[in-house]
């Protein structure tokens, strides 16, 4: 019954969404119509670089879907009870939200694109720097703790399940996934190196491949009989379906969907959904922006959401709900029943429902796949982060050199690449990254701080709202639809930024790494203050670089 | 202080607002000189049809206005005016000879250009007289050639275009032209063409290593010149996997002359979405590129002494 309705939903949602899309494509459109409306005269003209499937496919894989096997079982430690399928759905919702305030502020500003450029200009440059400064160091952390997911979690389960134990073991080594991690930033600087459309279409390679082995994960949980998957489970994994779900019964866990569970478990679910806009950041090189940003980012949520959607679900079916819960918690307890050499990750647990190595092996492959194309989207945004705050002289303007022969900004790449080579040293052989665990708060203040800026966009900077695209500047009334979004985006960055340190989320709140996160802010202003300083005693101050110029 | 400070723009192409920014900037950036590196004219003209119960009606980024009034009529020229468009106000048979007749747009087109410099004009000598700024404004290669008398013989405005002119102790060498486009706009030439103008201004220049080669068009395959590669009906070139051809569109003219001579500085326009810099040499070349239909003036401020570039720094005013 509740899969009928999970279904209903969904077939409800997607066609409201629909209708807002293609009413959303239809004033683009029409703006773009107005071209043939005009008189024009013959002189030269530009045309940019990226369409919306290269948007799509970038802000998808910036998501991770990797993570939604993960997040799943940690929602379910975290929150027993939490309907994931549901998460989702609620989710969709609020990304969608956060997503039209991102792309209809993206095409009032197309050129200048990204959260950095609208904080610096509504708000303040030190704000600006501030935030992307915290979002470059925090990406490049996480692009740390990506390669160990890769082999330990990707391609490990794959040998062992072929038998090959001592390769497993050997790829899971620390040092392994050291030397491996340079391996790949290297050859990913190289693919940089040769401009963002051969990235994006290694992105689009990879999206593909991780389609097809969603496509073969979810078909086998839907059309396995549940039976099949307790018969394997009971046979390979030393322990018995039943009892797993008896026992956690016996410590008071629920067996099936609990409301306060879902409400809480929706912010861990949303986090997975995180970076949906991320193609702000590289506005200047989308074509037909208004158009291109809207799909790509409206067309990301609704691909991951039903992704994310049809995991859990399939799952459900596949696995059985109750089995979820009681398997995750047990894991969660260290309960001694527990006895798998694994976490009870779904796309570990999928080995239950099919003992067929090329399936399985297909799907743990896709899975790592998406780790590659995670940290590639990181590192080609830490190089565009390098790369503009050199061009606003902020860092220094060698770190926005550009080779000749490829046009790729070859000094702010180099940067970039030796940042995350410490971050995974760091990873490797220190506990410092555990510092990161908030960054999720930091990402929503400066996420709270774009949504200010957007609520106030359209009344301190009139000039430049009114004559943005139609899309950008409708209105409810006599209210802007971009500044009633972006109330709705502070409020839920708000709510984000608290569950991501509420105790119900991470325990207890260690105040050492929550101030960690403003210390790395605070890192920002002291180098945007040195740079200014720098400047002002060289003569041209750095506060000029948006300062709004009275156009009367 | 440094011994100048400069501020260079291009690209406005008929942006009222950008135009009156730059006239601020003036004030706002400090400094003394401001320079506009070519294409001040519009491309498009916005038909207002006049009706017979005296409101208007017109369509506008993408949206249908009916003006009630000439207060409204007055508020939507503006933001036309803002966009780098021009307003035109006809009756509906007017607007039907325009669509035909391609003479007669173009006798429209020029009018307007030409109304338009005579207004920026004078409303930059209003604004800046006694101030000490000067505005060097010369035209560019979709300029037509009807605006140049009107930028000529002023207190404020200076065309410099085709000369060398002193700017404190530095000379400046501009030139609106740039070399083939596939629109063949009003003043786009020859390599060999642009090559000899070059040629004939460069043995004017005094001190080469305190020069300013103000060109519209940027040095040829730099990070400065790239744009889509269009094929023969203006369509960019496709790429794998739905992407366009990038390729270099600036001069081998002004690359060579600059490599040959050297100058301080390199300023240039023309290609609206490849801002940067580049080092030839030891000239610094920059494209501060334009932003003009979002109503945004993008620059760069520069600090110049002697023959040192101190500082510069990309605006987005």
């Amino acid at each position: 019954m509740k899969q009928i309705m999970h279904g209903e939903c969904l077939l409800f949602f997607a066609g409201s969404l629909r209708q807002l899309l293609i009413n959303t494509i239809r004033e683009v459109r029409m703006h773009f119509m107005t071209e043939k409306e005009v008189f024009v005269r013959r002189t030269s003209g530009l045309i940019r670089n990226l369409n919306a499937w290269d948007v799509l496919w970038f802000n998808i894989l910036w998501m991770a879907p990797t993570a939604i096997t993960v997040y799943g079982i940690w929602a379910q430690q975290l929150f027993p009870g939490v309907d994931l399928p549901m998460t989702a759905v609620i989710s969709i919702f609020i990304s969608i939200i956060i997503g039209l305030f991102y792309a209809m502020f993206s095409g009032a500003m197309p050129r200048s694109g990204g959260d950095y450029v609208w904080v610096s200009r509504v708000l303040h440059p030190i704000l600006g720097f501030m935030g992307i400064f915290f979002l470059f160091v925090a990406i490049l952390g996480i692009a740390g703790s990506y390669v160990p997911w890769f082999t330990q979690w990707g391609i490990a389960p794959i040998l062992r399940f072929t038998g090959n134990d001592a390769a497993a073991a050997f790829i899971s080594d620390v040092n392994f996934n050291f030397v491996l991690a340079i391996i790949i930033y290297i050859l990913f600087a190289a693919l940089i190196s040769r401009g963002a459309k051969i990235t994006m279409i290694f992105l689009s390679i990879l999206g593909v491949i991780i389609v097809i082995s969603w496509v073969a994960f979810v078909g086998t949980l839907l059309t396995t009989p549940l039976d099949v998957f307790k018969a394997n489970f009971n046979t390979y994994s030393g322990m018995n379906y039943d009892q797993v779900i008896a026992h956690a019964q016996s410590l008071g866990l629920p067996t099936g969907a609990v409301a306060s569970a879902t409400v809480l478990g929706v912010a861990l679910t949303y986090l997975n959904f995180t970076g949906f806009n991320s193609s702000v950041y590289m506005a200047g090189e989308i074509k037909d922006i208004q158009k291109n940003q809207v799909i790509g980012i409206i067309g990301a949520i609704l691909l991951f959401g039903l992704i994310d959607w049809l995991v859990y679900y399939a799952s459900y079916v596949g696995m059985g709900e109750s089995f979820i819960i009681a398997i995750a918690n047990l894991a969660g307890k260290g309960d001694p029943m527990y006895t798998l050499p694994f976490p009870p990750f779904l796309h570990f647990l999928f080995q239950y429902s099919t003992r067929n190595p090329v399936i399985f092996g297909l799907e743990c492959f896709g899975w790592s796949m998406m780790t590659i194309g995670a940290i590639l989207t990181y590192v080609f945004f830490g190089v565009r982060v390098i790369f503009a705050t050199s061009f606003d002289r902020i860092l220094p303007s060698a770190l926005s050199r550009v080779d000749d022969r490829y046009n790729s900004p070859y000094a702010a790449l180099i940067f970039t690449v030796v940042v995350a080579i410490i971050m995974q040293v760091l990873w490797s052989y220190t506990p410092l990254l555990a510092y990161f665990v908030y960054l999720m708060l930091g990402w929503m203040i400066f996420q709270g701080l774009a949504s200010i800026a957007g609520i106030i966009f359209p009344y301190t900077h009139k000039d430049i709202f009114e004559t943005s695209p139609a899309v950008s500047r409708k209105k409810i009334g006599s209210v802007p639809v971009l500044s009633i979004l972006g109330v709705a985006s502070l409020i839920l960055s708000i709510w984000i930024a608290y569950a991501s340190i509420a105790p119900a989320y991470v325990g207890t709140a260690n105040p050492v790494y929550v101030a960690f996160v403003f210390v790395l802010f605070g890192i920002g202003a002291v180098i945007y203050l040195a740079s200014w300083a720098y400047h002002r005693s060289k003569g041209i101050p750095l506060d000029l670089v948006f300062k709004q110029l009275p156009p009367e | 202080m440094p011994k100048l400070r400069i501020f260079y723009t291009s690209d406005l192409h008929g942006s009222e607002r950008c135009y009156r920014k730059l006239i601020n900037a003036a004030r706002v950036y400090k400094t003394n000189v401001l320079v506009v590196g070519g294409d001040l004219t519009g491309k498009r003209i916005v038909p207002i049809i006049r009706q017979a119960d005296k409101t208007y009606k017109m369509r506008f980024l993408g949206e249908d206005f009916l003006l009630k009034n000439e207060s409204e009529l007055e508020k939507a020229k503006k933001q036309i005016k803002s966009v780098g468009y021009y307003a035109h106000i006809a009756d509906e048979s007017e607007i039907r000879i325009l669509r035909e007749d391609d003479k007669k747009l173009q006798e429209t087109f020029a009018e307007t250009m030409k109304e338009t410099i005579t207004n920026w004009v004078k409303f930059a000598e209003e604004k800046l007289k006694g101030s000490g700024v000067k505005v060097y404004m010369m035209p560019g290669n979709d300029d037509d050639y009807s605006i140049d008398p009107l930028l000529e013989g002023h207190d404020v405005i200076v065309n410099p275009n085709e000369k060398v002119v002193t700017v404190n102790d530095h000379e400046m060498l501009s030139l609106g032209y740039a070399n083939m486009t596939p629109w063949q706009c009003p003043r786009d030439i020859s390599e060999e063409e642009l090559g000899s103008k070059i040629e004939a201004l460069t043995s004017k220049i005094g001190r080469m290593d305190r020069a300013v080669f103000n060109t519209h068009v940027p040095p040829y395959k730099t990070t400065i010149d790239l744009a889509p590669e269009l094929d023969e009906k203006f369509r960019p070139k496709a790429a794998g996997g739905g992407g366009v051809v990038m390729g270099n569109v600036g001069s081998t003219a002004v690359r060579k002359a600059i490599e040959e001579y050297q100058p301080l500085l390199g300023l240039h326009g023309h290609i609206h979405d490849s801002k940067g810099m580049c080092q030839i040499g030891r000239t610094l070349c920059l494209n501060p590129g334009s932003e003009y239909v979002d109503g945004i003036l993008r620059g760069v401020i520069l600090d110049i002494d002697g023959s040192q570039v101190r500082d510069y720094l990309f605006t987005s005013g």
